[in-house]
Formats: structure tokens, C-alpha cells, sequence
């Protein structure tokens, strides 16, 4: 995940909270909690709310250390941080992700509250997914809670996470995607626009999404003294409870999309898929790649041959219904070395935000050490015209080693996809391809797979 | 009964009383006055809820264990 981070180097995501911010130092993620925060981090520990989300393993993981903080005039303490193996986002996760987040939140915001504290922020960047679990990342979020005092996370929770939530459950699965364009989270107003009519019906969203639209319209230019605006203790744990049971009951069937049952409908033979197995299994034990990235890996099937071997796997797919079903399984099993996401191949998530650097692209996120691209090829050339030479490009800026599955265009899935249009591939060979990525990479391995003829390549890249 | 009309009253009374605190500003987010408009409004009646909801699972627990204790009984007659 990183790269040349001697020295110290600040993170250019972590700028917006003057209670301290993550830097690098000599390869090392660390927290500086500036003087400001000094009381609400002394609460944190000494209240045992940090121990306590600890132990539930909701809280990432830190420790006190004695060195100089990227701003020394301000330091309170330094905290050295667990690092992650991947950091994704949002606008990556499928409907169940982005629920188990907002679900995470809550819980860490109710047990906050019964040792004194409260959430100041509920930005769905404050999740990451650790073994398949949401794990709240940022220690500095908490503050004392004075009783009286309304939330005041709760428009950033009703716009991170309530809101693109209902959007996906109740108007269309791909409007997490507007996190994309809004980096605050979708706003409540839009979010109000595009809800269908009935959800007027249900009070939560009555209340939290439409009401909360208006009156954010209604107010915008108008001052209220702030004394006037109160609520109890209990009316806050209604509050909590309210947005709680709203995302506890909002649901999405995972089909109805592209590639939900892809695996009812391949052309291998039993005996064909299973020495497609083998020699992926055979692949990885000759590589023994510390990570792998499968993209366009459907439900995952051939991502847990390298999770199953303890390799930390990262399972893309552009359909949301397969990711959904992936991460659905994750749960189930309880599985550890496994994280599914949403990626576009031909459109992968860009840098965004301010100076286009505070969540970063996924180039920037890799290269991964192994790079699993089965099944994929003909998809990229064909259905979207992106020649030879430029996936192979593509490819080598995003793994060290590649396995990769080139489908022929007498393939009956290749006919499927030009069946309604002209050939325009002529230079759509195996020729092609291995003259192609032999640029880049160089041939390790190859066989084709039984009853088929599809080949899978072992590569490994020329440069990095 | 007269603990459970204790809680009632102190349940209404926590939701139209009002505080006067002096506010810190630790927090760096704007709320926005729209969002604390808003949470006061429903604050009410969301507590209220909350706390119907806390005395319904409370009952419901009291009668699960009455329930078994009539059982057992019954298991010892016979």
C-alpha cells in the first residue's frame, strides 16, 4: 500500500479536524493529538471508553509513543497506528458494507454515550473494513457529552450513511456512486428529490431525510440562538435508536443486476472448471504472493482459492449484486483474509477531493503483488474496445504478477458478445495477446484449460 | 406501580425541560441550524418513543419470567 514514505509526510485526507491529524514518518502511520484535544483524549482513556471499544474490536488499534509529532508546537501526544493492508471507500462497498458501517457508527456512538461521550463526526470515512468487519479509524472523534446538547454529527450521519442507504434500497442500487461527486456524503435536499413518494409514509424518513431537507432549506439564512436548541439525554438515545432501527430494517435482494448469476451460465465443462482451479492453485504456490487483487471476480469463487491459502485478498467486481453476495458470504463464514469491493475497470475510482488528494485513486492504492484478471480480457477488448496493447498497459502498472485467462474469440461467451454488432477485432488473437503483454511482462507459465480454449498465463511484470 | 409512574414523570419532564449549559466548541463540523432545528423538534417525540419501547421490553421480560415461574410451578404440582 505505500511507497517511499521516509521522512515525515502528511496525509493529505486528514486535515479537516484541529483535534490532531495522521502523518508518515520513516514508514509508520502516526496520529498527532494536538493540545486542543488534550481533555477529550484524557477522557477517552481514562473513562475506559477506549478500552472498551477495544475490546469489542470496534476501535483501530494504537500506542502512545515518545518521538517528536509533524508539528511539535502544537503536540499533545503522538500515537503510532495500526496500519491497514487497504484502504477503501464508500463508494466501493456494496449495500450490506455501507450498512454495517452506519450500523458500526451507532453502536460505537451508543456505548460512547454511556461513558460520557459522544461522536463530533460520522463521516462513513471514518469505517474501514478490517477482516471483513467495519473498524472505526479515528480515535480523535470523540468528545464529552454535555446532556442538552443535540447531536452534532447528525446531518454528516443522515448525509454518509442514512441517505445513500435509502437511496440504494428504495430508488437504485448504483446511487452509492454520487459519493463519488459529493465528498461530504449525499446531500439531504438531493437524497429528498430522488426518494420515491412512498417513503413519506414511513416516519423515520419522513422525518430525518424530507423534514430534515426542508428545514435545512428554511434555515440556511436564518440565525437561532443556540441556547434555545435542546434535547435530553433520553430524546438523544431516541434519536440514536430511531436512525438505528430505520438502517437495522432497510433491505436489497441481491439480483436483478447484470452479472448476478453469472455462475448458472459459463461454458466450462465440471472437469474444464476444476482444471481452471488447479492451475490456479499451482500458480500461487509457485508465486506465493504476500496479497492478491481478483478483478472482475463475480462472487469470489476463485479470490477464496488464494484467501483460503491465508493470502490477503482483495475481491473487485463492477456488479453490485455479486459484490453484495461476496461480502454476504464473508459475513456468514466469518471469513478473515477475504474484502470484497466495487471497481470499474474502465472507469476505476479516480483521486477526489480537496486538491484532488484526499481519497486517493486505486492506481495509487496498489500495485498489488498478484493480480487475478480470469475470465476478464474479452470483456475489456471486446465489449469495450480497449485494444491489446493498452490492457496490457493497464495490467502492468497494477501487479508484480499476473494471472490472466485469454478467452479466444471462437469462445462461446466471445460470439455472445458480438452477436448484435460488427467484428472490428481482427487483431484480436492469441498472437496479439502474447506479443502484447510480453512487453510488459514476461511469460512464466501457461496451459489451457481442459475443454476449452481458453489459456491461462502466469506473468510477471518486467518493471516493478 | 408507583416506580413505574416515578419513570413516566421523570420521562416527560426529561423532554420538555430545558437545560441551560454553556455549549464547548470542540467540535469542528458545522451541524447546521436546519439539523438542530430539526433534532429538537422530533427530539419529543423520539424520546418519547425510545422510552415506551424501554418499558414495553421491560414488561415483556417481567411476563417471560412469570411466565416460567407459573410453568415450573405447575411442573411441581404435577
Amino acid at each position: 500500500m505505500t511507497k517511499n514514505v521516509l521522512k515525515t509526510k502528511s496525509i493529505p485526507g486528514s486535515f479537516r479536524d484541529p483535534s490532531g491529524f495522521l502523518f508518515y514518518k520513516d514508514g509508520f502511520l502516526y496520529r498527532q493529538v494536538n493540545t486542543t484535544y488534550k481533555d477529550n483524549y484524557d477522557l477517552l482513556i481514562n473513562s475506559n471508553l477506549y478500552k472498551a471499544l477495544l475490546d469489542e474490536k470496534l476501535l483501530i488499534n494504537h500506542e502512545e509513543i515518545d518521538t517528536e509529532g509533524a508539528e511539535p508546537d502544537r503536540v499533545y501526544k503522538v500515537l503510532k497506528v495500526e496500519l491497514l493492508p487497504f484502504i477503501s471507500y464508500p463508494y466501493e462497498w456494496c449495500f450490506s458494507q455501507l450498512k454495517d458501517a452506519a450500523l458500526t457508527t451507532l453502536k460505537i456512538q451508543k456505548i460512547a454515550l454511556t461513558y460520557g461521550m459522544s461522536l463530533k463526526d460520522s463521516s462513513a470515512y471514518n469505517i474501514q473494513f478490517q477482516k471483513c468487519k467495519p473498524i472505526f479509524i479515528d480515535t480523535l472523534s470523540f468528545e464529552k457529552y454535555n446532556e442538552g446538547k443535540p447531536w452534532v454529527a447528525y446531518q454528516q450521519f443522515c448525509q454518509h450513511f442514512l441517505a445513500p442507504l435509502a437511496l440504494m434500497s428504495y430508488k437504485d442500487i448504483r446511487l452509492n456512486q454520487l459519493f463519488r461527486i459529493f465528498i461530504d456524503g449525499v446531500p439531504i435536499d438531493l437524497a429528498s428529490t430522488l426518494l420515491p413518494l412512498k417513503t413519506y409514509l414511513k416516519f423515520s424518513l419522513l422525518s430525518h431525510i424530507h423534514l430534515h431537507a426542508k428545514s435545512q432549506d428554511y434555515y440556511a439564512d436564518k440565525a437561532v440562538e443556540k441556547n434555545r436548541l435542546k434535547i435530553s439525554r433520553l430524546s438523544f438515545l431516541g434519536l440514536i435508536d430511531s436512525l438505528e432501527t430505520i438502517i437495522k430494517n432497510m433491505k436489497w435482494e441481491a439480483k436483478g443486476t447484470e452479472w448476478s448469476d453469472y455462475y448458472q451460465d459459463t461454458n466450462y465443462t465440471p472437469s474444464g472448471f476444476e482444471h481452471k482451479r488447479h492451475i490456479v492453485i499451482r500458480y500461487l504456490e509457485k508465486s506465493k504472493p504476500k496479497s492478491v487483487w481478483d478483478v472482475g471476480s463475480n462472487v469470489g469463487i476463485f479470490s477464496r482459492i488464494a484467501s483460503d491459502m491465508g493470502i490477503q485478498t482483495l475481491s473487485f467486481d463492477i456488479d453490485p449484486a455479486a459484490v453484495e453476495k461476496n461480502y454476504l458470504k464473508c459475513v456468514s463464514q466469518n471469513e478473515n483474509n477475504i474484502l470484497p469491493l466495487l471497481a470499474d475497470l474502465t472507469n476505476p475510482s479516480p483521486s477526489i477531493g480537496w486538491e484532488n488528494e484526499e481519497r486517493m485513486s486505486l492506481l495509487e492504492r496498489g500495485p498489488a503483488d498478484m493480480l487475478f484478471a480470469l475470465a476478464l480480457i474479452h470483456h475489456l477488448a471486446i465489449s469495450n474496445n480497449v485494444p491489446l496493447n493498452k490492457i496490457a498497459k493497464f495490467l502492468s502498472r497494477m501487479c508484480k504478477t499476473l494471472i490472466i485467462e485469454f478467452i479466444p474469440k471462437n469462445d462461446t461467451q466471445v460470439q455472445r458478445l458480438l452477436t448484435n454488432r460488427e467484428d472490428i477485432f481482427p487483431d484480436y488473437t492469441n498472437n496479439a495477446f502474447e506479443s502484447e503483454f510480453m512487453r510488459y511482462f514476461r511469460i512464466k507459465d501457461s496451459e489451457k484449460i481442459k475443454d476449452s480454449e481458453r489459456i491461462l498465463y502466469l506473468m510477471e511484470n518486467n518493471e516493478i | 406501580m408507583k416506580q413505574n409512574s416515578c419513570l413516566i414523570e421523570i420521562a416527560i419532564l426529561s423532554t420538555i425541560l430545558n437545560f441551560f449549559f454553556d455549549q464547548e466548541a470542540s467540535a469542528y463540523l458545522d451541524p447546521g441550524t436546519g439539523s438542530y432545528v430539526l433534532q429538537m423538534l422530533i427530539a419529543g417525540l423520539l424520546g418519547a418513543l425510545f422510552f415506551l419501547k424501554l418499558l414495553w421490553k421491560k414488561i415483556k421480560a417481567f411476563l417471560g419470567n412469570s411466565f416460567s415461574k407459573n410453568n415450573d410451578e405447575k411442573r411441581i404440582e404435577n
